[in-house]
């Protein structure tokens, strides 16, 4: 009732639009979320009545038993080709593949993937076959395995990994999936285990495999060998012998252990028949359990026995190179302090450079690490925040940023970086992998210009011209990629929004597809459109991606995680461990840049991107 | 109203609180159905309340435009009172029963924590309400409504409210008290039925024409003792109409003055009083010869003698 006693500054004087719109949008988004909620249940109760009484005999016909047990665990593998010699595309199956975490992860043969456009799963699941779009995690090539991931958050049957080396004489079985709907399935023994063996086949030499009598046809490839405990003790590979037909191998679970645990949690425990809970029947319970309340019974209290405590310990294994090691945050040594160094190598290039930092983190984690652009992208985004945020701040101390020139592009770049996370989705690997060959490529180029443009003739006296001797190529060339500083304002001509999105939009989608950063796009834009000196141009590409990469970050992992491409920890892990080492690389490659003749460095530098691209395109 | 814009505020702000009010008693209602969440179903409660503080607004601007009529020479303010006294009644009855239900599940003992949902969307009423306040504020402050201030009022405590609904929702999932939020709902019905008595008495008080606080009274009676002229504030009788207060005075002035020059000293404390006392509806001044003052003996006198 009692008025203020001192006037206040008017509402509608203050920012008030933005906060009504937001909430506006919050409100209709929490109705979404709400009726999101009550339809999944809805649908929940469907599925559960087609599982019930009425149908169940008619399944029973069609599909046989649910499966269970090794069965459940096996899928096959299918996907796109196209062929090589007249571009067909065509839809094969590739052979089978074996489930090993309940979050949907796959273990194949990476010969059998290695030319699939995209890669389909076909799981048994309770409610019968299924198939699933899958994406490659990481290779390993020098033991034929790749990791595949389920994109779905549904609950999976799986193998649980024999950690104890398989040994001469043992009972196994063989299973694969040829067509999607029934296993094969071939007892055998396993007949030598001799690991330091070389085998020759795809071209290349392999060791650390297991030879057994069990794997007989194509089909098994990708599939699990299991012991009689029902554990998976390998990945099946049948290797054709012209001399003596078909040999049965296999790579030992301790192997996968060892490449794969960085990525995944092996489960210690078979899973229960029980049909997969999903998130929304568990709140669902709760409110019937509100609604009707119920008294909890009492329980009988369970027997500890002694000594089963740890049977799911790890035994020593026979395999030395790949049995339980040190690890650091998930992550064994070797590939912690690889990570480090690739984090090192292109915090060097972008201190030395500027730019260029980005091609060698993403395809270094692609081809030295194997791992997919699945992982790749989300942790280029991650470590782009920390690398150019610290940059940014740089920038700013030295008042190189035209923060007020910036903020307009903002939007767009984020945009254009949202807009290229989910493009980059659906590219292929081939077209990415072009792409960032591409762009090695110009790095490649504008290095050899700059090197021209210090090899130009020096103007001695103010009277005495020295011709030029450039060719117009060369001048373009340097017009663009060069040093110097552009006058040629062209932006009078074109709207402001129409500017702002021509100089924000190219660097997100860039960024956004390929994790780099763009800047050898970039900056030339900035330079020529928005009439920056190089420096300024440096920094204000720095800004936006920083802030791009924010809300890149964001994006992608929630969308990776909401559709079950992976956990959230996985990529945030691995850009934490990348970002220190990036760190002192650009401290490092500062430094560097003042005690080293910078031409050399761009020779060394042009080299480098030379091979990349050379690397992208035709391996 | 110091800035041209205020009119629009001055003609929205009603249709505002009801339509954002509305729409935050629907979504903690559904949300709180469907999350099983007691306490944000009883915190709809609290935004339905403020639909209908909105309402009134509606209607009271429009009543207060309402000229005095032949039949209503004093003004349509009580009307006021009549709407208050229904919606105290309908708010204490409604969080009665609720009370009861709430109150029954708290003892029975089984608590499930409510989904997620809840409290994102008790934060999303905090941020609501508070925006609410904020705006709801202003425009009491700049149209002078009292009735608007006491939308500000109730926005504010329903973001207070939404605070502690939020707070339960933390406890009951993440601190192992999944009766908490129960708990959190009881204690809303009890704040609610506080609220809605209070309502109720108050507008009785007003139908009932009782008089305007003391300091009010008070303050009145140092304004207008502070007039050139004014020897003695002689009787100050207050009461409610509506939001405002109506006034009547009866001074007393030096008997020597003439009738014009009293007039103008009652005058000028009408307009003293106006400008200073918020709220002032109606004031009407009398004067009189001070008490104690000669023209005021013989009065007295001439009264006594005509007694005996």
């Amino acid at each position: 009732m009692k008025p203020d006693a001192h006037p206040i500054r008017p509402f509608c004087w203050q920012e008030w639009k933005l906060p009504v719109l937001v909430l506006v949008l919050l409100f209709f988004g929490t109705l979404a979320w709400t009726y999101h909620l009550v339809m999944d249940h809805h649908v929940l109760e469907v599925h559960a009545l087609a599982n019930g009484q009425v149908t169940a005999s008619a399944q029973q016909v069609a599909l046989g038993a649910p499966p269970s047990g090794e069965r459940a665990a096996v899928v096959n593998i299918s996907g796109n080709v196209k062929s090589p010699a007249d571009g067909i595309i065509s839809y094969v199956t590739v052979g089978s593949g074996v489930l090993i975490s309940p979050t949907g992860y796959v273990v194949t043969a990476q010969h059998l993937i290695q030319d699939l456009a995209d890669i389909q799963v076909r799981v048994q699941t309770q409610q019968g076959p299924r198939q699933y779009p899958a994406k490659m995690v990481k290779v390993i090539p020098e033991h034929d395995l790749a990791l595949l991931k389920i994109v779905s958050q549904d609950q999976f049957s799986y193998l649980v990994l024999e950690k104890k080396l398989v040994q001469a004489g043992e009972i196994v079985k063989a299973l694969g999936d040829p067509l999607g709907t029934d296993a094969i399935q071939r007892g055998g023994v396993v007949t030598n285990v001799d690991l330091m063996q070389p085998l020759q086949m795809l071209n290349r030499s392999f060791t650390h495999l297991i030879k057994t009598n069990a794997v007989m046809h194509w089909s098994q490839s990708g599939g699990p060998l299991v012991n009689a405990a029902g554990h998976l003790v390998g990945i099946n590979l049948a290797v054709e012998d012209p001399a003596t037909g078909i040999m049965g191998y296999a790579v030992p679970a301790q192997v996968l252990l060892t490449h794969f645990q960085e990525l995944i949690t092996f489960p210690t425990k078979p899973p229960s028949n029980a049909p997969p809970e999903r998130p929304a029947d568990r709140w669902w319970k709760q409110v019937q359990t509100m609604m009707q309340a119920q008294a909890d019974l009492g329980r009988h209290v369970a027997v500890v026995t002694p000594g089963t405590a740890n049977a799911g310990a790890m035994v020593p294994t026979a395999d030395p190179d790949h049995g339980p090691q040190l690890r650091v945050l998930g992550y064994p040594v070797a590939t912690f302090f690889g990570l480090l160094f690739l984090g090192f190598v292109s915090g060097i290039s972008g201190g030395m450079m500027t730019m260029g930092g980005g091609i060698i983190k993403v395809t270094g984690l692609m081809w030295f690490f194997g791992y997919g652009l699945l992982l790749v992208r989300p942790v280029a985004y991650i470590t782009n925040i920390f690398m150019y945020g610290a940059a940014t701040l740089r920038y700013r101390r030295e008042g190189l940023l035209r923060f007020d020139l910036c903020k307009p592009l903002i939007p767009w770049a984020m945009g254009g970086m949202v807009f290229g996370y989910f493009i980059g989705n659906v590219l292929s690997t081939t077209i990415i992998q072009w792409m960032l060959g591409v762009f090695a490529l110009l790095l490649a180029v504008k290095m050899l210009v700059e090197i021209s443009e210090t090899n130009k003739p020096k103007i001695m006296d103010d009277d005495e011209l020295v011709p030029d001797t450039r060719t117009q190529f060369v001048r373009t060339m340097q017009h663009y990629f060069g040093t110097s500083d552009i006058r040629s304002p062209v932006s009078g001509e074109i709207s402001k929004i129409t500017l702002h999105g021509i100089l924000g939009l190219p660097m997100g989608l860039i960024s956004g597809i390929l994790g780099i950063t763009g800047g050898v796009i970039e900056v030339p834009l900035q330079r020529y459109l928005a009439n920056m000196p190089l420096r300024n141009a440096i920094a204000n590409s720095a800004t936006l991606v920083f802030f791009a990469s924010l809300v890149g970050s964001a994006v992608a992992l929630i969308h990776g995680t909401e559709n079950g491409s992976f956990e959230w920890q996985t990529p945030v892990v691995m850009a934490i461990i990348l970002t220190p080492g990036a760190y002192v690389g650009g401290m490092v490659g500062a430094w560097l840049t003042s005690v080293m003749p910078l031409n050399t460095l761009r020779w060394v530098y042009a080299l480098l991107m030379s091979v990349i691209a050379v690397r992208m395109f035709w391996i | 109203m110091n800035y041209s814009k205020c009119v629009v505020c001055y003609r929205a702000v009603g249709w505002i609180g009801l339509a954002a009010n509305l729409a935050l008693s629907i979504l903690k209602l559904v949300v709180g159905v469907v999350s099983g969440s007691h306490a944000l179903v009883v915190d709809a409660l609290y935004s339905g309340k403020d639909v209908v503080t909105s309402f009134l607004i509606i209607l009271g601007l429009r009543l207060a435009k309402q000229p005095i009529d032949e039949e209503h020479q004093f003004g349509h303010g009580k009307a006021e009172f009549l709407y208050s006294v229904v919606i105290g009644l309908a708010l204490i009855v409604t969080t009665g029963l609720v009370l009861y239900f709430e109150a029954g599940k708290l003892i029975q003992g089984v608590h499930q924590a409510p989904h997620l949902i809840a409290l994102w969307t008790a934060i999303f009423a905090v941020g609501a309400n508070v925006l609410l306040t904020l705006y709801t504020r202003c425009v009491a402050y700049q149209i002078n409504s009292p009735m608007v201030a006491v939308l500000s009022k109730h926005q504010k405590s329903d973001a207070i409210a939404s605070v502690a609904v939020a707070l339960g929702i933390i406890g009951s999932h993440y601190l192992g008290m999944p009766w908490l939020d129960t708990l959190v709902a009881v204690g809303e019905c009890v704040d609610l039925g506080y609220m809605g008595g209070e309502v109720c008495a108050h507008a009785i008080r007003g139908l009932m024409d009782a008089s305007a606080p003391e300091e009010v009274v008070m303050q009145i009676q140092d304004r207008a003792g502070l007039i050139a002229g004014v020897k003695k504030v002689e009787i100050v009788q207050t009461r409610r109409v509506g939001q405002e207060i109506w006034a009547s005075l009866v001074i007393g002035v030096d008997p020597e003055l003439s009738v014009y020059e009293a007039k103008q000293i009652s005058l000028a404390v009408e307009k003293a009083l106006e400008e200073s006392i918020t709220h002032l509806g109606e004031v009407s001044v009398r004067f009189k010869s001070v008490s104690g003052s000669l023209p005021e003996l013989d009065y007295v006198l001439r009264e006594r003698e005509a007694l005996t």
